[in-house]
């Protein structure tokens, strides 16, 4: 299916959504959805962006709060407003982000543009796969498999990148 | 083709690396007591499984290597290439070389491989048949062929009498070196107004290909075929089945007016009875025991177990929550068939960690050949001995053992084991022994891994990781002998000055000790210098459910795992006191360490401290501690979810829970509790 568009033509889904007043999105083959926020558990000694774990139907994920990971300016105030969860997904990992207002929009792989400035945090922008450019605003598309593969760094682990997986399954 | 066939594949992978094990098990037995010709005929068993395995998958070269494979072996079995320690060479660099190919089987869609190697390995195999002088090889070819054998099969007329069939003995030796395996001599009588005689042959042929193995005919096959019998022939027929089987089987066969089915030869008891050279009671017992649990198992997809142990854990949780309701609610019915229910879910999970559970002996089986290489290309002389492979593991658990368990023994054999010389040297026998052991211990399993080489001096290792810069000079100072496993276990920290492909790549003990204690388990070592250096790795059973104690710290909750759980009890205030700044907790005259888990985890509300509080006193492995909770929920059966990976370094806990309220839990890991006592 893919192979027959060219790419410049080729229509993507993205789920974008707000933190820290910034606008991001995520490739919606990263998505597995968007939740309202159950009971989060406190997570004792864990690093400050991750808010705490909560149960996904039955599975444990935790949840993030991108703000903080980003040092966004708006960071800070995570818990206290109404929010969502959207859940990302990248190989076998899962992990929530407490978003707002998420949303999903359909728009031409051209419109999305390299980063031309770096996002702040430690990561250096690394996990920013490009901004797209739209008439509402900019909106900073994400490289879920990238930014998971940062976090699983210091454990050791490598991150399946999805097209592999679907290969293998197949 | 490929895509029907592609189902099977991950069937052929597990079947393909049992057959691996089992040649590789035999060939080092081999190389030790060549005399025991029997095992020839185990591995070649086992080649030929893999050459029809492959060929009906399609896995050219897999069947090519195994055919000329199978050629050498040919010759080994009658005699006619004696067994040196160039053969047992080639044959294990023949096994590695169709482990390798198994292995890209395993992991790419078509097999691509180094055909140049494969070539190699062939043609030094036929190469090896080559140089046997070629009346034998010829004497070979007719053996393999259906006519029989020159030696010692008198055929009579186109009737035979029992006395005048024999096999030879290498056909001997090979029936009987597989268990449960018999050789039947059948005579199978036609119908008298039967017309089509040839088309009885080959449907009794036939069927005979499915239940075991021809071995010869009397008259031979194609004389069988061109009708030239009247109504009776002989077939002598190695098989698994019971005579009786076969028997009824040829019955079914329309005009077969009637079958004999003799039994002639059986695997561990010959014909007087007597069991074969070599082989003891116990061999038989097992042998016995061995076809028994052969015809009684199937292969299932470990995901599906994973699946169902996914399932049953969430009826668990379910019932957990059901429970609570019939609480509430205070209807006795309710309550009665929850407890049956209880009752069978309990069963239920049982059954399946049961099913999950695999003898160790699955990793150990390929130590053997590990070790043998390993000494080999040091020029150290081991006695390697496995004891307890019986002993069984949860399936997840066995797994993820594997590589720490080879990581220990490449240690063992690295460092531990000394050569030949510097061994006589010291007085010594110049034979190490190395050994692996499981055994049960209380709730969990042991696996140790022991030798008796050199030891660890605990001051030189500390000595090297101060000069790597691993630790300062006051934390060398303050080290005592049993510290010795921590600065093992500093990550980077390698005995090996130079880094090379068996060890000493700075992944070491580290990972070991992490890897045991992600699974619940904990690592100890002990040593004398000059006398060698036992691990031990203590194990949980199962992994995913466990039995914990909930306990209320603040408004959280948190699960104990009940097995390191030693008591409960109200503590008073009086009974703490100060030892070198720390608390401390006086418990039936002894002192334990007291830690207070609402400051540990930096909880909101913490106790004041004046009045009487709930501790719960936790061992793991050799330290004891008291901890304080502020409430006890109670005891659950809990399904233990690992954290994900990048949750997993934050210390304190080994996972997470979701109780029967939906809320989830963490788990305490006890030991981050105990680690900086």
């Amino acid at each position: 299916m893919e192979e027959g568009a060219k790419p410049d033509q080729e229509e993507v889904s993205i789920v974008t959504f707000e933190v820290g007043g910034e606008r991001f999105g995520v490739d919606v083959s990263n998505v597995e959805g968007v939740i309202e926020p159950g009971e989060i558990i406190r997570m004792p000694r864990a690093p400050d962006y991750v808010v705490g774990i909560t149960n996904l139907r039955g599975k444990v994920i935790a949840v993030i709060d991108l703000a903080k990971k980003l040092n966004l300016a708006g960071a800070g105030d995570a818990a206290k407003t109404p929010r969502k969860i959207v859940v990302v997904q990248a190989g076998d990992l899962k992990a929530g982000i407490l978003v707002e207002s998420p949303d999903v929009i359909r728009i031409s792989q051209s419109v999305i543009e390299p980063s031309p400035v770096k996002m702040p945090g430690e990561s250096g922008g690394a996990f920013v796969r490009g901004i797209a450019k739209l008439e509402s605003g900019l909106v900073v598309i994400l490289d879920i498999e990238e930014m998971f593969g940062r976090w699983a760094e210091g454990v050791g682990v490598e991150v399946v990148r999805q097209e592999d997986n679907k290969e293998q399954e197949a | 083709m490929d895509m029907d066939l592609s189902q099977y594949r991950d069937l052929f992978i597990s079947e393909a690396v049992e057959q691996i094990d089992t040649i590789n098990k035999a060939l080092l037995e081999l190389e030790s007591k060549p005399e025991k010709s029997e095992l020839i005929g185990e591995i070649f068993r086992s080649v030929h499984t893999l050459k029809g395995m492959s060929a009906t998958m399609g896995y050219d070269p897999l069947t090519d290597i195994t055919h000329e494979l199978e050629n050498l072996l040919d010759q080994l079995r009658i005699g006619a290439l004696p067994i040196s320690g160039r053969v047992i060479d080639l044959l294990f660099s023949a096994v590695d070389t169709i482990g390798g190919m198994v292995e890209e089987i395993a992991r790419g869609e078509t097999v691509a491989l180094d055909w140049k190697k494969i070539e190699e390995v062939i043609s030094e195999i036929s190469g090896a048949v080559e140089e046997i002088a070629p009346d034998i090889a010829d004497k070979l070819v007719s053996a393999e062929g259906k006519a029989g054998p020159p030696d010692a099969r008198a055929v009579s007329e186109g009737r035979a009498g029992g006395e005048e069939i024999q096999l030879s003995e290498a056909e001997k030796r090979r029936y009987l070196s597989v268990p449960g395996t018999r050789v039947l001599r059948l005579t199978v009588v036609l119908d008298e107004d039967c017309v089509l005689k040839s088309v009885r042959v080959f449907m009794v042929f036939r069927k005979l290909a499915q239940l075991g193995e021809v071995i010869f005919s009397i008259p031979p096959v194609e004389e069988l075929e061109d009708e030239k019998f009247e109504r009776e022939f002989i077939v002598m027929f190695a098989t698994q089945k019971m005579p009786e089987a076969v028997q009824r089987a040829l019955l079914g066969i329309a005009e077969i007016a009637d079958v004999k089915a003799e039994k002639v030869l059986e695997a561990g008891v010959t014909q007087g009875g007597e069991p074969p050279e070599g082989m003891t009671e116990a061999d038989l017992g097992a042998v016995a025991r061995e076809s028994v649990r052969k015809s009684s198992t199937i292969r299932v997809n470990i995901d599906r177990l994973d699946r169902l142990m996914a399932l049953v854990g969430e009826v668990i949780v379910n019932r957990a929550r059901l429970e609570e309701i019939a609480a509430q609610s205070g209807i006795q019915e309710l309550k009665d068939t929850l407890d049956q229910t209880a009752r069978l879910t309990s069963e239920l999970q049982d059954e399946v960690m049961k099913m999950r559970m695999v003898p160790v002996e699955n990793v150990f089986n390929r130590f053997p050949r590990m070790v043998r290489d390993l000494a080999k290309k040091q020029g150290k002389q081991v006695r390697f001995l496995m004891e307890g492979k019986d002993i069984e593991l949860d399936r997840t658990v066995l797994d993820e053992i594997s590589d720490p368990l080879v990581h220990l023994l490449r240690n063992a054999i690295d460092h531990g084991v000394e050569t030949p010389e510097e061994r006589e040297a010291i007085g010594k026998p110049p034979v190490s022994t190395v050994r692996v052991s499981a055994f049960r211990d209380r709730n969990y399993v042991a696996i140790r891994v022991e030798d008796d080489g050199r030891g660890i001096k605990a001051s030189e290792i500390f000595d090297r990781a101060l000069a790597k810069g691993l630790i300062s000079a006051e934390q060398r100072e303050a080290l005592a002998d049993s510290d010795l496993l921590s600065v093992l276990c500093i990550p980077g920290f390698s005995t090996s000055e130079v880094a090379d492909d068996v060890s000493g790549r700075g992944v070491g003990m580290d990972a070991v000790k992490n890897k045991v204690e992600s699974l619940g388990g904990s690592v100890t070592i002990d040593t004398s210098p000059g006398l060698g250096t036992s691990a031990t790795l203590r194990l949980p059973l199962t992994l995913a459910i466990i039995r914990a104690l909930l306990v209320g710290v603040s408004d959280e909750v948190f699960a104990i795992p009940l097995r390191v759980v030693e008591e409960v009890k109200i503590a008073q205030p009086e009974d703490i006191r100060k030892v070198g700044g720390k608390e401390t907790l006086i418990s039936r005259e002894k002192v334990l360490p007291l830690i207070r888990l609402d400051e540990v985890f930096d909880c909101r509300t913490k106790l004041n401290g004046s009045e009487p509080f709930q501790v719960v006193v936790i061992e793991y492995g050799d330290k004891r501690i008291a901890v304080e909770v502020h409430n006890l929920i109670g005891q659950r059966e809990i399904v233990v979810a690992p954290l994900d990976i990048f949750l997993r370094n934050v210390e304190g806990f080994s996972g997470a829970t979701i109780l029967g309220s939906g809320r989830v839990a963490l788990v305490i890991d006890p030991a981050s509790l105990v680690v900086n006592l």
